[in-house]
């Protein structure tokens, strides 16, 4: 899941995707802001076949905590 | 051109059917490395990614998972009671309207549009005020438009007689992937941002209520506006050209100065000017100014439904409400409207 998450992030933000780990932060680390963060886990719905429950993961500060919200739910 | 006060830079004018303020930037940046790369050798800029390819993505969306997810949302929307119109300048034109209709029960409203002719009314907050909106939203990791949006919204209240239910028409660029925030083009949507907030309810939980909306909203907001305001006629069963929004919102969240260090002290500044029209009947737009980052609020409006005098007004009464929020969060709105 994490290099599948590691796609759809790469489309939104210019990171390398080497430079992705599950510790990095959405915001401070990755760049992004509330409406890309939002767009991208509409994304997830489609990758991962999954409903997002937007205030929850919104909480998920990290890409592994996001990860973690979404095989939760899966 | 060279300006007299020493700057030298372009004016730029553009039809808004081809370019928004994102498009602009997207302009400018490009503008700017290239600028680099001739005078400081900088590499060339990578060319900006197509708008073409980012439209033939638009077009594939009917047929998407995301559009029926979108469909879903937007119906389940129209489904919920009735909206209610709250005007920037109060009950008055609902009220005329429902004279005139001999229907006490009317809950939209038409706002006069019989043309474009407008202006733009500009405000802008100082550094320091700035900051404090900011920190205070990072404090309580809320969004910036949000805890304007709650300012505005607490005024549109205040003014219809502490209505709870408040509509506004809020724009979202949908620039989120690459290729759209790359590609220059417009994007931009507009959909209904819908609230109601008790009087009883706190800043803090005001602000939620509205990030919540929000996030569906931006969620969903590759949805048609046009298809969403003609469905909405339906739905609610009101004549061609029925609101219940008085007020569009945009902000546009601060632009980070170029990471390039030869243009780190280098002042430089920016400037919308009405082109005598304007396409909505009031807009408003909060921007980060480039140099400062302190905020400016344009107030684009058409000359037959505001005056600069009505929105003076309104901006007075928001920031006091956007202040007295920040510095008492917990206290209810009614009290926040008591204090503003």
């Amino acid at each position: 899941m994490l290099e599948k998450l590691k796609e759809l992030i790469c489309n939104y933000v210019d990171v390398d995707s080497d430079d992705i780990t599950e510790d990095s932060r959405f915001a401070e680390d990755l760049g992004f802001n509330s409406y890309d963060f939002i767009c991208m886990l509409g994304d997830c719905e489609d990758e991962f076949e999954v409903e997002i429950e937007q205030a929850v993961a919104a909480k998920s500060k990290t890409v592994g905590q996001l990860i973690e919200y979404i095989e939760g739910i899966a | 051109m060279s300006m007299p006060d020493g700057y030298n830079g372009y004016y730029c004018n553009v039809h808004h059917a081809c370019a928004d303020s994102g498009s602009v930037v997207t302009f400018t940046k490009d503008v700017m490395d290239i600028y680099c790369h001739l005078m400081y050798d900088l590499p060339y800029p990578a060319p900006l990614t197509s708008y073409i390819e980012s439209v033939k993505k638009d077009l594939e969306y009917p047929e998407s998972k995301k559009a029926k997810r979108d469909e879903a949302y937007w119906h389940a929307k129209m489904k919920e009671p009735e909206p209610i119109f709250t005007d920037f300048t109060g009950p008055g034109r609902l009220m005329q309207l429902r004279r005139e209709k001999n229907n006490p029960d009317i809950r939209w409203c038409m706002l006069p549009t019989r043309n474009g002719d407008g202006a733009t009314v500009t405000y802008d907050l100082d550094v320091e005020s700035t900051n404090k909106i900011i920190d205070f939203a990072e404090k309580y990791d809320i969004p910036t438009s949000v805890v304007i949006l709650h300012a505005i919204r607490t005024v549109l209240s205040k003014f219809n007689n502490n209505e709870k239910d408040v509509t506004i028409r809020n724009f979202v660029s949908r620039r989120s992937t690459l290729l759209n925030k790359k590609c220059g083009g417009v994007r931009m949507h507009c959909l209904p941002l819908r609230t109601i907030v008790e009087p009883t309810a706190t800043v803090l939980e005001s602000m939620q209520i509205i990030n919540k909306e929000q996030q569906e909203m931006f969620l969903h907001a590759d949805f048609s506006t046009m298809r969403y305001y003609y469905e909405q006629r339906i739905a609610y069963n009101t004549e061609p050209g029925a609101v219940y929004d008085s007020v569009s919102f945009t902000y546009q969240p601060a632009t980070r100065k170029s990471l390039i260090p030869y243009l780190k002290d280098i002042p430089f500044k920016s400037r919308w000017y009405c082109s005598g029209k304007q396409p909505q009947p009031f807009y408003i737009t909060a921007m980060h100014r480039p140099g400062d980052g302190g905020l400016t609020f344009y107030f684009g409006y058409q000359k037959d439904s505001a005056t600069p005098e009505e929105i003076e007004f309104l901006y007075y009464f928001t920031g006091r409400v956007l202040f007295r929020s920040i510095e008492n969060p917990d206290k209810t709105v009614e009290e926040i409207i008591k204090m503003a």
